[in-house]
């Protein structure tokens, strides 16, 4: 018809054609004319292009929120990635036994057997100075530790037993590279072993102690604890003057540790002899300690390669020389503790030769006898293979503190270094569900804890629990809105004469536009106490506003026949106001009545003992009428919609064979309505999983998996407001609180569109009826 | 009988009657909570009874003034710790609010209705409600300029209505002092400060951009000096009013019996509640209502008013029906015009129309990652070099809340748009059409006017969605307390990237975030109500306009409107 009216138009000038002859005048005119169809031709279809690039534009970046959240989500799945090998030249002779770098301030640290501290430039690979370390004179290196929590310090011990702690400061005026070693408890060495060559030794410093142990070919295990001034702000801790230092010495039988490991509980000493084998030594308060749990690190079939404590100090990875690296933890279950295996990764087909760790991630990486390189997290058990070193067999590696460098020593004394691009070790997407073994519990469970104040603790990252309780909080709204909504719509789309369902709907559909952190408000602050005060009389309640109603309709049915039909359809509703005010009242009357009666006075108390559950304040039944409040509204109003769309002839057919108006409804307008209630449903749920305030305002926010109705729960959306203002912009947490917006935004999506089918696919059947 | 029941249960009544009941329970806990809010958020205003009594409870027995704040009946056992009296089963109990919360330390304490004993209500009680810490009971025992006692005149022994008369007469003075000053502070030193910040900036731009500048650092050397000169002026100005408003004190004589003296520049109101017939009250409850409506916060938000957060939300509701109702139109427009008939077009037209419910964090998750740290980054980078690193755009504001629920808000635009379009009746079009009107016409002169209601009903229902929003401006922009509006006298007025304080976080702010959770309940109530009372207004104003749109449509269909 549009086209018809185009040619039309163009039709009018040549129409007008023969007219046009009659003098300038007319020409004129006729011209006028042309430029003005012109001018609205062009006006047209610049509105016609115009509103087309506009709308696909606007509507297309609404779909950019799609797209954003993907891009964001997108990097947890890169693996790690090394660039090239770049290979330093060589400088000092003598054979490698540290080897440390710094990639922030471009250098790195390596000391050989000598005690020759060598410190290069990582870019130019020159050698930028070389120190030696302050050893007591005439003594020789016998053995190196590296700081259990991270701190860079390392312990150095010589043949005439005493030990040195020193760190290193790559850059200790800025913009200077002037590298050079430092002594926080000063450059004399600390005499521990009595005149024995240190065999063993283990380092760990604290806030405000640094702790030393050292043991030599026999005798005890010395323990020297330097308690610390904790520095000026941002300086490091100096050493408490005039404090006693503590010396202690366990005798441990006849075991020879090879290594000593200090966890970062000052309770454990790990003590790993040469045959493999861990020794758990638990130390008492006073100089008492006795070996409480033994095991073999290795494998029967390979001896132990490298043992390190990993991030954290709470836990330590031993590599074998079949390749395999286990994590081991020191789990204390009913007071005793034990060293249990964790997880096991199988990297390599051939041995581990090195291993290093990252001083904030649980992260390591090792390297086997042929080259391979390999990086993992050990929480989420993520393994990444970013690279090889084809030259001899590597005889040391180092990370950098923060993982963003390797760098590792052949057995020709060749340095090469990666950098190292590792930016979400810690996510797996079968990490999010799986039941995961973390540092300090007794056993693998579902936990989500970002503490990211702390970098010792170990986070948790399981989806598990908020998806949990996003569940739970939306299924109960559901069993609270759901038959509520859709007997209100059955009665209102129904029963209802229309006239009094136009002004009765938009007052229930009033609800959708209370602003839910008023309901939220209203539900943690007000609903929550009184629901604690009074959970008898709402039990009673709940029994008896249903038998109040039945009550009243009885009572109605056995009026005289004259009246009931003077009683007109469909306003039961408001007769039955002052029949549930009274239902209400009577429940309040008679609860501490029924609840002593059966329940020894408390329902709460009865619960507990009876079925051990716990009542919380802030809990699921709450959340759940407060949340079916707010979902009513979108369930009811489809409901109605539904019912009342169902052609009336169909019911007219029935009623006019004979049968009473709820055998119509059951037998013929609720199947015929059923797809539209299924989707009102849907609407519903899909409003209740993804509502936040309620959530936030009524609950507990403890993030626990417990389906009782009186406790509470955290879900994914509360989750996301309580956590994201605190989260770093491109980290893992970050990046994974986008995936669970992501999984929020697809999960209603997709049961809204769903909803939506059903519902045009019921609306064109009814078009054919 | 037994047949009447038989025959009851199968006619199926039983039934009809439970889902009548389904529907007058929704309708109840609808006015329910619109009653609820209603009662307890204005109830709050009117002014109650004080009392004064002796707590048994209390070893040994306190002599106490208060309002009962709420009351319950409990288990005797429940209680902690013990009762004092040898009570058993249900007791009742009461919150007062004692205020005085600088003297004791908690303005609230639970009794024992039946320890209270020799309750009375003096009518000379007065209340004192205060800048800081909250309410002061007691009884005004004197008046004091610069320290030295004042008798009004014309009064023998200085107590009763004449000392109270002139109290009043002191606290306006100090308010219209109090006027002044912050008159000098908001306008006078905030011009001083935005012009010394504008000089620091443009000599980091010169700095940053390099070249010789030497004689634009000393003009600006030149303006700082003038600043420093009219700053150091008004300062003295400022002293010597803060000096004079100090002069007075109040003398108040408090429960235990001491006496506490108050400067009467920290009094905001000074009534006797138990003295006051209705039409005082009614004074009283209506300047507490305007001070609630048009006033700062005081005391994190627990008292005085909330106009920040009315204005930051009509604000930021402007803002995005600016963004939103072009966009929307448009959007709608090509959905229901122009766009061409097929899979393609229905696909979009359900994705539209399901992304109103997405729920509103996602929007919010998008806001904060792609406007804010994206887009914003990025003009901070480009725009504002000379003011990083502290962020400009870089961080939540009102500019990006708006276009966050601009984009929340804009598939209901979109809908109610659309839908308006195709309610027009076909004839209309058809008419136009017929009369050689291109598309573009038709759709200007006759669709567009017509279908104006209905966007205007979208607009609407935008406006209120996004009035009650809460989770997503919590990433994007709101704050507890904003130091400054968005809209003030500095160049250049309006200023998009601050942030805001907005209703719907003010009521999640006190009721979870505040440190004193009983003080901050009624003023919660209160702020829950407007809300309430905005949000149903404008949803209520949809309902009938649409409504009354169907009427039309329905009668230019059948011809009747001509």
């Amino acid at each position: 018809m549009n086209a018809g009216v185009k040619r039309q138009r163009q039709n009018e000038p040549a129409a007008n054609g023969a007219a046009g002859k009659r003098g300038p005048k007319a020409k004129r005119a006729r011209q006028r004319l042309l430029r003005y169809a012109a001018r609205r031709r062009f006006w047209d279809r610049a509105a016609r292009a115009v509103v087309s690039v506009g709308g696909l534009g606007i509507i297309s970046s609404i779909l950019l929120i799609f797209f954003y959240l993907v891009y964001e989500v997108l990097p947890l799945f890169g693996g790690a990635d090394a660039g090239d090998a770049e290979i330093l030249p060589r400088f000092a002779a003598g054979e490698v036994v540290w080897l440390e770098a710094d990639p922030g301030a471009g250098v790195a640290l390596r000391v050989d057997e000598q005690g020759l501290a060598s410190f290069y430039d990582l870019d130019t690979g020159n050698l930028l100075d070389t120190e030696a370390l302050a050893a007591p004179p005439g003594a020789a290196l016998t053995a190196m530790a590296r700081d259990s929590a991270g701190s860079g310090l390392f312990a150095a011990g010589f043949n005439d037993g005493s030990v040195v702690v020193a760190g290193w400061n790559a850059a200790p005026e800025a913009g200077s590279i002037a590298p050079r070693l430092e002594y926080p408890l000063g450059p004399q060495s600390l005499a521990l072993l009595d005149g024995q060559a240190v065999r063993a030794l283990g380092l760990r410093s604290g806030r405000d102690a640094i702790s030393v142990a050292a043991a030599g070919d026999d005798g005890p295990v010395a323990l020297l604890e330097q308690a610390l001034d904790s520095g000026p702000l941002g300086l490091p801790a100096l050493p408490r003057t005039g404090a006693e230092n503590r010396h202690r010495e366990f005798f441990v039988g006849n075991i020879r540790p090879e290594q000593i490991l200090l966890p970062q509980d000052p309770r454990w000493v790990l003590l790993l002899t040469a045959t493999g084998e861990l020794n758990l030594l638990g130390i008492g308060a006073g100089n008492q300690a006795e070996i409480i749990d033994a095991a073999p690190l290795a494998s029967a079939s390979g001896s132990l390669s490298d043992v390190r404590l990993l991030a954290g100090g709470m836990s330590l990875i031993a590599a074998d020389d079949s390749g395999r690296v286990t994590q081991w933890f020191i789990v204390v279950e009913d007071g005793r503790a034990s060293l249990e295996p964790v997880r096991s990764f199988a990297l390599f087909g051939n041995a581990v030769a090195a291993l290093d760790v990252e001083r904030g991630r649980r992260v390591f990486a090792a390297v086997s006898a042929s080259g391979e390189i390999a990086l993992v997290n050990v929480t989420a058990e993520t393994m990444s293979f970013p690279g090889e070193w084809d030259g001899p067999a590597v005889r040391t590696v180092t990370l950098a503190p923060a993982g963003d460098l390797l760098m590792l020593e052949d057995a020709a004394g060749s340095l090469a270094s990666w950098r190292i691009d590792n930016p979400h070790p810690e996510f797996s997407l079968a990490a999010l569900w799986r039941e995961t073994w973390y540092e300090n519990y007794p056993e693998p469970a579902l936990v989500w804890q970002t503490a990211a104040a702390d970098d010792a603790l170990e986070p948790k990252y399981s989806l598990a629990p908020l998806t949990f309780g996003t569940l739970k909080a939306a299924l109960y709204a559901m069993l609270f809105a759901a038959p509520l909504g859709i007997c209100a719509a059955v009665f209102t789309g129904y029963f209802m004469p229309p006239g009094a369902r136009r002004q009765i709907k938009p007052l229930i559909e009033l609800m959708e536009a209370l602003p839910t952190v008023v309901i939220g408000f209203l539900a943690g602050l007000w609903l929550a106490p009184l629901v604690d005060a009074n959970l008898m009389a709402l039990a009673l309640g709940a029994l008896l506003l249903p038998l109040g109603v039945l009550l009243a309709s009885l009572a109605m049915a056995r009026l005289p026949e004259r009246l009931d039909l003077e009683w007109r359809e469909g306003w039961q509703a408001l007769a039955l106001a002052p029949v549930l005010l009274l239902a209400g009242m009577l429940a309040w009357l008679l609860a501490p009545g029924v609840e002593s009666l059966l329940f020894d006075g408390s329902l709460k108390d009865w619960l507990l003992q009876r079925w051990g559950l716990d009542y919380v304040s802030r809990n699921a039944l709450i959340v759940g009428a407060a949340m079916g409040f707010a979902v009513i509204p979108a369930i009811y109003s489809i409901a109605d919609d539904a019912i009342f769309t169902v052609p009336r002839h169909l019911s007219n057919g029935a009623l006019a064979i004979g049968a009473n108006r709820w055998q119509t409804l059951s037998w013929l307008i609720l199947p015929a309505a059923a797809p539209g209630i299924l989707s009102a449903l849907m609407i519903g749920f899909g409003r209740a999983i993804g509502e936040t305030m309620i959530v936030l305002m009524a609950t507990g926010n403890t993030p626990i998996m417990d389906a009782s109705l009186f406790e509470g729960m955290r879900s994914l959306a509360a989750n996301l407001a309580i956590e994201i203002p605190e989260s770093e912009v491109g980290s893992s947490h970050y990046r994974i609180l986008f995936l669970a917006s992501l999984v929020l935004l697809l999960f209603t999506f997709v049961i809204n569109s769903a909803a939506e089918l059903v519902r045009q696919r019921l609306r064109r059947k009814y078009r054919m009826i | 009988m037994k047949r009447s029941l038989a025959n009851w249960l199968d006619s199926g009544a039983p039934w009809v009657w439970i889902n009548a009941g389904a529907a007058t329970l929704c309708l109840a806990m609808v006015f329910g909570l619109l009653l609820l809010l209603g009662v307890k958020g204005l109830g709050h205003f009117w002014p109650q009874p004080v009392l004064q009594a002796t707590y048994t409870g209390a070893e040994p027995p306190a002599s106490i003034i208060g309002e009962v704040a709420a009351s319950e009946t409990i288990d005797a056992d429940d209680l902690y710790p013990a009762t004092p009296g040898e009570e058993q089963g249900e007791i009742e109990r009461q919150l007062l609010k004692l205020g005085n919360r600088d003297i004791t330390g908690g303005d609230f304490a639970w009794v024992l209705t039946g320890l209270l004993e020799d309750v009375s209500y003096p009518p000379e009680l007065a209340v004192i409600e205060r800048r800081e810490w909250g309410n002061l009971y007691g009884y005004l025992n004197g008046l004091r300029q610069a320290g030295a006692a004042v008798l009004p005149v014309g009064a023998q022994d200085g107590t009763g209505e004449a000392r109270w008369n002139e109290l009043h007469s002191r606290l306006d003075r100090a308010r219209d002092l109090r006027r002044e000053i912050e008159r000098i502070e908001r306008s006078i030193i905030a011009d001083i400060n935005f012009g010394m910040e504008r000089l620091r900036l443009e000599e980091r731009q010169l700095v940053l951009a390099g070249g010789d500048s030497a004689g634009a650092l000393r003009e600006n050397a030149r303006q700082r000096e003038s600043f420093d000169a009219q700053y150091a002026e008004i300062r003295l100005r400022l002293l010597e009013l803060n000096r004079q408003i100090q002069r007075d004190t109040a003398l108040f004589r408090i429960a235990d019996g001491s006496t506490v003296e108050i400067p009467i520049a920290d009094i905001v109101r000074a009534h006797r509640p138990n003295g006051m017939d209705w039409v005082e009250s009614t004074r009283v409850y209506f300047a507490r209502l305007i001070e609630f409506l048009s006033g700062n916060p005081r005391e994190a938000n627990t008292e005085g008013g909330l106009l920040p957060a009315l204005y930051g939300t009509a604000m930021m509701v402007m803002l995005m029906s600016v963004i939103v109702t072009p966009l929307g139109v448009v959007a709608g427009v090509y959905l229901s015009e122009y766009a061409p008939r097929g899979w393609l077009t229905r696909i979009i037209r359900v994705s539209v129309n399901n992304l109103a419910g997405v729920p509103s964090i996602v929007y919010g998750m998008f806001g904060l990652g792609f406007f804010i740290y994206l887009a914003g980054g990025e003009i901070d980078r480009l725009f504002y070099a000379e003011s990083l690193p502290a962020p400009t755009f870089g961080t939540p504001g009102l500019l990006w809340a708006s276009l966050t629920l601009a984009l929340l808000t804009l598939p209901v635009v979109i809908v109610a748009t659309e839908e308006g379009l195709g309610n027009v009746p076909a004839s209309l079009r058809e008419a136009s059409l017929a009369l050689g009107a291109t598309q573009f016409e038709t759709l200007w002169r006759v669709v567009l006017p017509l279908a104006r209601p209905s966007m205007l009903t979208g607009l609407i229902l935008a406006v209120a969605r996004a009035a009650g929003e809460v989770a997503p401006l919590m990433l994007v922009g709101v704050v507890k307390l904003a130091p400054s509006l968005p809209l003030d006298t500095q160049f250049p007025y309006l200023h998009p990237e601050q942030q805001f304080m907005h209703l719907g976080y003010h009521v999640f702010d006190l009721a979870t975030q505040s440190p004193n959770v009983e003080a901050a309940m009624p003023q919660a109530f209160a702020t829950a109500f407007l809300l309430v009372a905005v949000v149903t207004a404008l949803n209520l104003s949809a309902v009938v306009l649409r409504g009354r749109l169907r009427e039309r449509y329905r009668a230019m269909d059948t011809g009747a409107w001509a």
